[in-house]
């Protein structure tokens, strides 16, 4: 492969040199090689990479109309053809800091171009971003421009190349949680005995599994059930007998939507589920244990729900991780709200 | 034959002697025998028959693998180690025989032999063995050679298709290692399991040595996510306290087939190896006090009156410390957490063995369930990375053909045993 590296610089109206608050609201746009801090980085890549274009953009702009600034920055950043981006670096600035992970964040996953940024550690736009992009730790402000800048290059020549980062702290990034397979020297069987006996001496151990971080999401405030229109979301990959669209039996994205029945209750033979994390051999019988239409449809002929929204969704679990069940449920989300459906009953296997 | 009950000795110096015998090599013929340069001779038409007097619709063929050989087995159900005991005279109580308390005794072993039973029973997931080539790293049976009996059955119920593969299995498992028994060969080399000291004779002093234990959880769920705890299913089992040698020696059998990733096969259950672990370290750095088998229970309130109770049983028992495994994912992470936490609460030191779903990037939350008290995990791998796999030459097992053989890129939770919660494997992740 020969050739300098191919980078893309973003940068804010400020450090883009539009101007400063007042311009805040700039859509994006491009110009051709480094400007203002992209000449220090661009002295730091040396003769290795060319900054090919800078794409600026007002920080306002991104936050308040972040589908479309992306979509333009996107296609900004495609028509350069680069190897890698580089955005920043944002020091401790909330929302330069987050127009960078999410501007990162967007280029690595839908043009797969690696994407590296400079936050001071504390910025909460690392939480957010630090799986996707690569974060250079830097000081708090722009003073440290220089050192940042010489901190960046070097890892996104590496990006670039294709080659490997390396761990975090050889490569000078922060550690992004990020879970990589490793060949151990012993078996986990070894490894528990030893991190039990450490334990039990009172010496210092360390977990191999970070503990997770749930968000903690507080619950909506309640309806009244006879006024509401009310969804079910079932999981268990509940389809119509033959699986007409093929929905997986494990670690699928993919939601079912299907029309719940007119009658009282689910017809026995007309339903399956294709989930195979249980036993659903009895779930084609009587598929209202799974969807419980029976006991819906008595709720709502006494008045105790209000109206049933006639379709239902159906997602399967068995083995999903959590960020593609959290894109269904997004999907799913959206559709109920779209309906004004106020409150949904999730049945699970 | 009736089981002979001699004296019963003491906790302390209850022994199993685990003598194994290395086969090189297996092929077919017209005797099954093992020779004396350690060939296993295979007589396929006798093993295949095992069950054709209770189960005659059961149609089974057999496959001979060999480590290196250019074939991946595909829908393995179960794994099993070929064992015999010559005085009970049945290697799986409560399958190939009546129901004797194991961990005693001689038990003969193939060493480096397994039966896999392959078939496709509905809602079974599969898995597969790559025996060469870059999948070969991630299954224990890449190193074993392979008796594969493929078991088809249409139009028979899925409990008899299971019954009669699970019977049928253990039967070919022990019919081999009778040949063991009959080869007129001591085995070529001598486990002996016991708590008490070789040399003493009696437990070792306790002194300043911490009381750990082993907490097993095994799924039986219903019916393909069942697990046996002397031939009967786990799913009413209450904690139940066992000495280490009865898991070393086929207490329990497994009719589980959760996530082929995940699985802890009978041929693993029958080599620990966290008994095994725990046992090297017993009367050296700790005291190994015991197995509790635990069931992961379907409903949150009795996933919650299991862990209690195990905490109990392990506060009763004194110990200071306890490994814990599960079995499958998902909701067994519930079972892991809160055998965590109450054992901890107990001031029950614990170390968890896992495996991870962070997804195919590696970037999603490795647990579905979570206690603060878990600061001490072992990982066994993440169940979502992808693995290219070439094309193997043969595929072997149930609805084995052409579109097996292919080159595929599948996600580890195919490869059977590759995230093994037992402890078996040397895959881990790490946060980069």
């Amino acid at each position: 492969m020969g050739g300098p590296v191919r980078v893309v610089h973003y940068l804010n109206q400020f450090f883009g040199q539009i101007g400063g608050e007042e311009r805040a609201g700039v859509a994006p746009n491009l110009r051709p090689g480094p400007v203002g801090p992209g000449l220090a980085l661009q002295a730091a890549l040396g003769k290795e990479a060319t900054i090919c274009a800078t794409v600026i953009c007002g920080d306002n702009y991104l936050a308040e109309r972040e589908r479309e600034a992306l979509a333009e920055i996107g296609r900004l950043v495609a028509q350069e053809k680069p190897d890698v981006l580089v955005a920043g670096p944002a020091f401790s600035s909330g929302r330069y800091g987050m127009a960078c992970g999410a501007v990162g964040s967007f280029v690595a996953r839908s043009l797969g171009i690696p994407a590296v940024t400079g936050l001071h550690p504390e910025n909460p736009a690392v939480g957010m971003y630090r799986k996707r992009v690569f974060i250079v730790p830097t000081g708090p402000t722009a003073a440290k421009m220089v050192d940042a800048v010489r901190a960046i290059a070097p890892l996104a020549l590496r990006l670039g190349r294709g080659e490997d980062p390396g761990a975090p702290e050889h490569g000078g990034y922060l550690p992004r949680g990020i879970r990589a397979h490793r060949w151990s020297d012993r078996s986990a069987a070894e490894r528990a005995a030893d991190l039990l006996l450490a334990r039990l001496a009172g010496a210092p151990f360390e977990s191999e599994v970070p503990l997770p971080t749930y968000d903690r999401v507080p619950p909506a405030g309640p309806v009244d059930p006879r006024a509401a229109l009310v969804g079910i979301v079932v999981e268990g990959g509940l389809v119509p007998a033959g699986n007409p669209d093929r929905l997986e039996s494990a670690r699928t994205g993919r939601v079912g939507l299907y029309s719940l029945p007119a009658g009282d209750r689910m017809p026995a033979g007309q339903y399956e589920a294709v989930s195979g994390g249980f036993d659903r051999r009895h779930v084609g019988a009587d598929p209202n244990r799974l969807l419980p239409l029976d006991a819906l449809r008595r709720l709502q002929w006494s008045g105790a729900i209000g109206r049933l929204y006639p379709h239902y969704h159906t997602v399967v679990g068995n083995g999903a991780d959590t960020a593609t069940v959290d894109q269904s449920a997004r999907e799913i989300v959206a559709a109920l709200r779209d309906a004004g459906v106020q409150a949904a009953i999730l049945t699970a296997t | 034959m009736t089981p002979q009950f001699g004296a019963m000795s003491s906790v302390e110096q209850l022994a199993l002697h685990v003598g194994r015998f290395p086969v090189r090599a297996a092929q077919a013929a017209d005797r099954t025998e093992l020779t004396g340069n350690g060939v296993l001779r295979i007589a396929p038409s006798e093993l295949c028959a095992l069950v054709q007097a209770e189960f005659p619709a059961l149609h089974v063929s057999l496959d001979l693998v060999h480590p290196g050989d250019p074939v991946r087995i595909v829908h393995a159900l179960d794994a099993i180690e070929p064992r015999f005991k010559p005085e009970a005279g049945c290697a799986f109580p409560g399958w190939t025989g009546p129901v004797v308390p194991a961990g005693e005794g001689t038990v003969l072993a193939l060493d480096g032999v397994a039966v896999i039973v392959s078939g496709r029973p509905a809602g079974a997931q599969p898995a597969q063995v790559e025996m060469s080539g870059p999948g070969a790293a991630y299954s224990p049976f890449a190193a074993t050679i392979n008796v594969v009996l493929t078991c088809e059955a249409p139009g028979m119920s899925p409990a008899d298709f299971d019954r009669a593969v699970r019977l049928l299995g253990l039967r070919v498992a022990e019919r081999l290692g009778r040949a063991a028994a009959e080869c007129g060969r001591p085995p070529a080399h001598t486990e002996t399991f016991r708590l008490a000291d070789a040399r003493t004779g009696q437990a070792p002093p306790a002194g300043d040595l911490p009381a750990a234990g082993y907490v097993l959880y095994v799924q039986s769920q219903g019916l393909l996510r069942d697990t046996f705890l002397y031939g009967r299913s786990a799913a009413q089992l209450l904690p139940a306290l066992l000495h280490p040698n009865e898991v070393l020696d086929g207490a329990l059998v497994s009719g589980n087939y959760v996530i082929g990733c995940q699985k802890n096969p009978t041929y693993l259950h029958a080599n620990n190896p966290v008994v095994g672990e725990l046992y090297r370290r017993h009367g050296r750095e700790l005291i190994f006090r015991g197995v509790i088998v635990a069931n992961e229970e379907s409903g949150f309130a009795g996933k919650q009156a299991v862990a209690r109770r195990v905490a109990r049983m392990a506060g009763l028992l004194g110990w200071g410390g306890a490994v814990v495994t599960k079995e499958g994912g998902g909701n067994a992470d519930s079972d892991l957490m809160l055998a965590c936490r109450y054992l901890e609460a107990m001031g029950i030191r614990t170390a968890l063995i896992t495996n991870e779903v962070a997804g195919q990037d590696g970037a999603s939350q490795p647990l579905v369930d979570f206690t603060p008290e878990a600061v001490a995990m072992v990982s066994a791998g993440n169940i979502d990375a992808e693995v290219d796999l070439p094309p193997a030459e043969r595929a072997v097992g149930a609805g084995a053909g052409a579109d097996w053989q292919k080159a595929m890129r599948v996600p580890l939770a195919r490869l059977y045993c590759a995230t093994n919660q037992f402890g078996w494997g040397r895959l881990r992740a790490v946060s980069v």
